[in-house]
């Protein structure tokens, strides 16, 4: 007995060693699951005050470009102002069409929430942002995230102040596209490596699609309404089986610069997800 | 006790400088350097292993709520922590009975030089590994294991000759 100690006082170290290493790949492989885990990220409070101190020094190396990129933005918001009003002269001359109109922006409706971008990386396998908006402001997992040039992400934990987000540039990230002007759909990945391209797999082989075409989000999931940019084709390949196409997309988001997204909150969310499982209670849940 | 307090300083000020500004570089998408194993290389030669491993991996894990990696950088840490006795009986090899800390004037610069490319290159590979958990590019992932520890030598080499500048 006394023999077994002492084996296993002087091989203490190892035990230790192995312990630790089996705590890292808990810690590593509960992640996705555990909800506590949001804790250890940078949404918990002390770490994201600590990041946000350095994103507000940051934030002014950038403004020159910041404001020509807010310029364009608002140019094409007061185009869009225009269309828009326009169409509303245009629906008066029929009050039952307006009614019906302001009926549909009501059920494809999002509200939009602005947040600051106070920590991100993009040179990991997984990446993630932090942003300074949580469930306080009305910010709750899976909510779509975009900036002003396309698809960002995806919200993925929320703290009461803190939220964080799955970037597209994350192994497990996985959006629903199809090419603009057609109703082929493909899914979205990113598989490591350059930040600024993204596949898109499982587009049908007959699809038309063109190097320069847009692509945008399908409107299918509860994330993004239909319609969002999300990037243009840059290169296309058959898939290895024949019956579909992978292409290479150049995203429209510059996840190096980004800095100020928007966060999408779908209006009725809640009761959408709940109508579509009262429908099917027997299938599985996408 | 000053010592002790010493210590801490320099715990809180590598992590800050990790999480803050060397987490952000990216030199020709290849290398990002991990200048906080600085602390682990330069603990004395005496300290227990076991005390070393647990120090590493509060380490690791600090860093990782910052990369939201968890058990990452935390598991890299603890591997190296576990591997630095022997690693200093391969570059130093005189036989020395008394305690010392590990550095450019205790090792001499190229056996401290060796003793921290290894020492790095052991870690890096830990991490970037575990962060892919595959090895799906090897020939990019060793380049990218090769350029991060480069780059945590020449820091860790910067350091050392401000420190012991006198």
């Amino acid at each position: 007995m006394n023999s077994i100690f002492q084996f296993l006082y002087k091989h203490l170290h190892w035990i230790v060693f192995f312990a630790l290493e089996i705590l890292c790949f808990v810690l590593l492989f509960s992640y996705n699951s555990f909800q506590g885990s949001v804790y250890l990220s940078t949404a918990n409070n002390v770490s994201a005050r600590v990041v946000s101190a350095r994103s507000r020094v940051t934030s002014y190396f950038g403004l020159a470009e910041v404001n020509d990129r807010l310029a364009t933005q608002n140019a094409a918001l007061l185009q869009r102002v225009e269309e828009l009003e326009a169409l509303v002269a245009l629906q008066q001359l029929d009050s039952l069409s307006q009614a019906e109109a302001v009926q549909r922006v009501h059920r494809t409706g999002y509200v939009i929430t602005p947040a600051q971008i106070i920590d991100k990386s993009i040179n990991r396998a997984d990446n993630f942002m932090t942003l300074d908006r949580g469930t306080l402001d009305g910010v709750q997992p899976n909510m779509g995230v975009m900036s002003a040039n396309g698809v960002v992400g995806v919200v993925y934990k929320c703290t009461e102040h803190y939220s964080l987000v799955m970037s597209l540039l994350n192994s497990k990230s996985s959006v629903s596209c199809k090419v603009q002007g057609s109703n082929d759909l493909g899914y979205l990945r990113w598989n490591g490596g350059d930040a600024r391209y993204a596949m898109l797999h499982d587009l049908p082989r007959y699809s038309a699609v063109a190097i320069g075409d847009t692509i945008v989000t399908s409107g299918n999931s509860s994330f993004f309404p239909e319609g969002i940019m999300v990037g243009s084709v840059e290169e296309l390949y058959p898939s290895s089986d024949g019956l579909s196409m992978t292409l290479k997309i150049a995203l429209s988001a510059h996840f190096s610069q980004l800095e100020r997204v928007f966060i999408m909150r779908k209006m009725d969310a809640e009761e959408m997800t709940a109508l579509k499982e009262s429908l099917k209670p027997k299938k599985k849940k996408k | 006790m000053e010592r002790f307090l010493t210590r801490i300083a320099w715990f809180v000020g590598l992590v800050l400088v990790q999480v803050l500004f060397l987490n952000q570089i990216y030199l020709f998408g290849l290398a990002t350097p991990f200048l906080y194993i600085y602390f682990i290389l330069v603990m004395d030669k005496d300290v227990s292993p076991i005390a070393l491993m647990l120090i590493a991996f509060t380490l690791g894990l600090v860093i990782d709520v910052f990369c939201n990696t968890p058990g990452v950088n935390a598991g890299a840490s603890v591997l190296l922590a576990f591997s630095r006795m022997r690693l200093l009986r391969m570059f130093a090899p005189r036989e020395e009975f008394e305690n010392y800390e590990p550095g450019i004037y205790t090792l001499g610069i190229g056996a401290f030089i060796r003793y921290a490319l290894t020492a790095a290159l052991l870690h890096h590979a830990a991490l970037y590994l575990l962060e892919a958990f595959s090895v799906a590019q090897p020939g990019y992932l060793a380049l990218r294991i090769l350029c991060s520890a480069v780059l945590t030598v020449l820091l860790v080499m910067a350091i050392e000759f401000i420190r012991h500048r006198r």
